[in-house]
């Protein structure tokens, strides 16, 4: 038992960075993403014993990418809930507290932008670029063809882009 | 060369041969359009960069403390038999023939034990030819679990604002509730605090019910959990153990 158990946390905790941010951006609930990393977790050590696949990582991704498009998908035929904290904030790591406040703005605003982006971009990009998975990865993840999402990933990122630019050019006005 | 959304992602990606990639290099210098496409391409991968961050401090600790709660983990051989289903099945049909869902049950049982010193109230003034309410329930959530232990994502429940997660396991025979909570549960009037224990644990009987609780300081992060079964109360810490939840 605690050999099982050790061996589960040793194989899926090196991925609990790039769970956090696929929990964080490929919904729009952001202040879930522990709950959601969480229940991940919970998912795949009941699921352990089945999973055979050469990637723990892109496992992993798919079970947090289901709970949050799966909870995005209840929360669109709910009413609005409104969090009771609104501290969305990014944690803060080791780094001077002021740099890292600077460093949180810029954070926020792409986190914003990034939140604005279609649907099937936002994931290609989150799934590409935050989570390092491969394009056929992606490609299995939502079902299309590999070029297609690197098409969607490259919109994203030119979306993305021209989101930000758009931003700072209203700041300077 | 015309402009060609494929060949650019292709480009962008190192996928095309030395040759395209040239003559795509030379498109380039020629055509607004497509550099104007690869620089904005590039900042928006840039400007990814500030997303890349580690998951927040205690994560890991939240989601090894959640594992191990999560009790015995599911016998393999038995999953590759596909039992499991068989198990489902059963359950399902139990449900049925109770005509009452698990989860009812289940929440019904976390109500009581929340109050909190007030199991007393459904064990009282029942005919005696009434088997106590309390007792009835802990029998429906029998046939509920799994006859060898089975790890159970577990029922969720929120009860005045207080998220908690209840599991039912079976320990040589007896059933055993687990319930789960960030924040620490109420202890019953009657509870006994073990002193020395870190975190807090108490003790408590009501009737032929014995609960056991290990309560996180407030301010504190981590799973505060309490166990209730129908056992001598200096047994549960034991069960505890053998759960892996302390």
């Amino acid at each position: 038992m605690d050999e099982t158990r050790q061996a589960f946390l040793e194989a899926t905790l090196p991925h609990i960075d790039v769970l956090y941010r696929v929990a964080r951006h490929a919904g729009h609930d952001h202040h879930r993403a522990e709950d959601f990393v969480q229940e991940t977790y919970l998912r795949a050590y009941a699921n352990f014993a089945d999973h055979r696949g050469p990637s723990t990582r892109a496992w992993l991704v798919t079970i947090c990418l289901n709970l949050v498009r799966s909870d995005g998908r209840r929360r669109a035929r709910r009413v609005a809930e409104v969090p009771l904290s609104s501290d969305d904030s990014y944690p803060v790591g080791g780094r001077d507290v002021a740099d890292e406040a600077l460093a949180g703005v810029d954070r926020e605003r792409v986190a914003r932008a990034l939140d604005r982006l279609p649907e099937h971009h936002r994931l290609a990009v989150v799934l590409m670029d935050l989570a390092g998975l491969s394009a056929a990865e992606v490609a299995a993840q939502l079902g299309r063809p590999r070029n297609t999402v690197l098409s969607w990933a490259h919109r994203g990122h030119r979306e993305l882009a021209a989101l930000l630019a758009t931003e700072d050019a209203d700041r300077e006005l | 060369m015309s402009c060609d959304e494929g060949r650019l992602v292709a480009f962008l990606n190192g996928r095309l041969s030395e040759e395209d990639e040239h003559a795509f290099d030379e498109h380039l210098l020629t055509c607004e359009a497509c550099w104007q496409a690869v620089r904005a391409d590039r900042e928006g991968r840039q400007a990814l960069d500030e997303l890349r961050v580690p998951a927040p401090p205690g994560l890991g600790d939240r989601v090894t403390s959640s594992i191990r709660l999560a009790g015995i983990p599911p016998d393999f051989e038995t999953r590759r038999a596909g039992r499991h289903r068989l198990h489902r099945l059963h359950r399902r049909r139990l449900r049925a023939a109770h005509g009452r869902p698990r989860r009812v049950v289940a929440a019904a049982m976390v109500v009581v034990l929340l109050g909190g010193g007030v199991l007393g109230w459904v064990l009282q003034d029942r005919p005696a030819s009434d088997p106590p309410q309390i007792a009835r329930v802990v029998a429906m959530m029998a046939p509920a679990v799994a006859d060898e232990p089975a790890l159970q994502a577990g029922e969720r429940f929120d009860f005045a604002g207080q998220a908690v997660t209840v599991r039912s396991y079976r320990v040589e025979g007896d059933i055993v509730l687990v319930a789960t909570s960030a924040r620490p549960f109420p202890m019953p009037a009657t509870s006994h605090v073990l002193s020395g224990s870190s975190p807090a644990a108490w003790m408590a009987a009501e009737g032929r019910l014995a609960m056991y609780g290990v309560n996180q300081p407030a301010g504190r992060r981590g799973t505060s959990m309490f166990l209730v079964a129908a056992m001598p109360m200096a047994k549960l810490p034991e069960v505890a153990a053998r759960l892996h939840l302390i």
